[in-house]
């Protein structure tokens, strides 16, 4: 992908797609540098890389309200002290686009500016646990209202020591009879998904919410779908689904 | 927050606001682009500035309408400006700021306003007459 203007950073956090309200987003990924230097070592320095880790930091424009908005699902994600599942991705969030998929834990959070300006606000949050590379299996804007597959998505073989991480997050839920919708993730060796295999399936789902699922290696399949199943009366879900390699 | 959908309706609740102001003497709503005579004291939503992309995916846009009164005609002398300095004053009853600031989000039009600044307390002519006058700068979210 060439250079681009970063104008639609999609986030998702837990229940929360907070794009609309956030403008500045800093993922930082590190390495622990391990010293492994020994009076063989010629007088230079070696090195070995320890322990991996990242960070997301987030601005935006401070909303509140309901479980969708900044202040709500910031505030709960730090006052509940645990971590969340976190999907970032750099463009629109379409099927294919390249994410990154993890759970993060807010360790602070800032509100204030001065008299007559919009109220902005800062978000420093840690990642717990490991950080998937991969794609959007379903994008957070089309709404489903019937059980369906997604569209297959070349996200890769998961090897050896490697796990598949899959991230859901449902966004908006209408309908009344308890509107309930269940997603799986299926891997094929095509994109035909001519015998799909079921590699991971998520809690079904009633509320505003978040969940991440792992699934170990080694898997051969490279192509990966969402599929799911809804029911309910009128149910309408709005949800994305995210799969990254780590 | 929300982007901001419909000029036309911030435009219109904008004036509409204005309209409100009962004085006496009470503010007319005057159309862009004004012209030929205009019936003082009136109120107009003139230009705009956009600066596009204040959060990702489309989320906030700023907004900068340029708003203009014209208090009297200049042949008013200082009864013109008399009238003008009650509009300006955010204190008065006959406030611009005060009756724009009332309804924050216009109705439902925009999700936050804020009259930010008066200036250009000048002679302005429109056709073949001079009003005196001055702007407002509002910014909407």
């Amino acid at each position: 992908m060439a250079g681009f203007a970063l104008t639609d950073v999609r986030l998702y956090v837990a229940g929360a797609d907070l794009t609309g309200q956030t403008n500045k987003v800093d993922f930082e990924g590190t390495l622990n540098d391990e010293d492994k230097t020994t009076f063989g070592s010629q007088g230079w320095v070696e090195r070995v890389g320890g322990l991996r880790s990242a960070k997301v930091d987030v601005d935006g424009l401070w909303w509140a309200g309901d479980a969708g908005q900044p202040d709500d699902r910031i505030w709960a994600d730090l006052t509940g002290g645990t971590s969340v599942p976190m999907t970032l991705c750099g463009t629109s969030g379409a099927v294919g686009t390249p994410c990154y998929v993890t759970k993060a834990l807010d360790l602070s959070y800032k509100i204030g500016t001065k008299v007559g300006a919009l109220l902005p606000f800062s978000v420093n949050t840690m990642t717990d646990g490991p950080v998937g590379d991969g794609n959007i299996l379903h994008p957070q804007g089309t709404a489903r209202t019937t059980t369906g597959n997604g569209t297959a998505v070349q996200v890769g073989a998961v090897l050896t020591g490697q796990r598949m991480y899959l991230g859901l997050h449902v966004l908006s839920i209408a309908g009344t009879g308890t509107p309930t919708i269940t997603v799986a993730v299926q891997s094929n060796v095509d994109n035909t998904f001519g015998a799909p295999t079921t590699r991971a399936t998520f809690t079904a789902a009633t509320a505003l919410g978040g969940q991440l699922l792992s699934v170990a290696g080694p898997i051969t399949d490279t192509w990966w779908r969402a599929t799911w199943t809804i029911s309910g009366t009128t149910p309408s879900f709005l949800f994305a689904v995210s799969a990254g390699i780590a | 927050m929300g982007s901001l959908t419909d000029i036309t309706a911030v435009r219109t609740a904008l004036a509409a606001a204005a309209g409100t102001i009962t004085g006496p003497p009470a503010l007319r709503v005057q159309h862009w682009p004004v012209v030929g005579t205009i019936s003082t004291p009136a109120f107009a939503v003139h230009d705009m500035i956009t600066d596009f992309d204040l959060a990702m995916g489309r989320g906030a846009d700023d907004w900068l309408f340029e708003c203009r009164l014209y208090a009297a005609n200049l042949g008013d002398g200082r009864t013109a400006s008399d009238l003008l300095d009650k509009f300006l004053n955010p204190k008065s009853a006959m406030s611009i700021k005060t009756a724009l600031e009332v309804d924050r989000t216009l109705g439902g039009t925009c999700s936050a306003l804020r009259v930010e600044r008066i200036h250009g307390y000048a002679v302005y002519t429109v056709g073949a007459d001079s009003y005196l006058g001055a702007r407002f700068d509002v910014r909407v979210y």
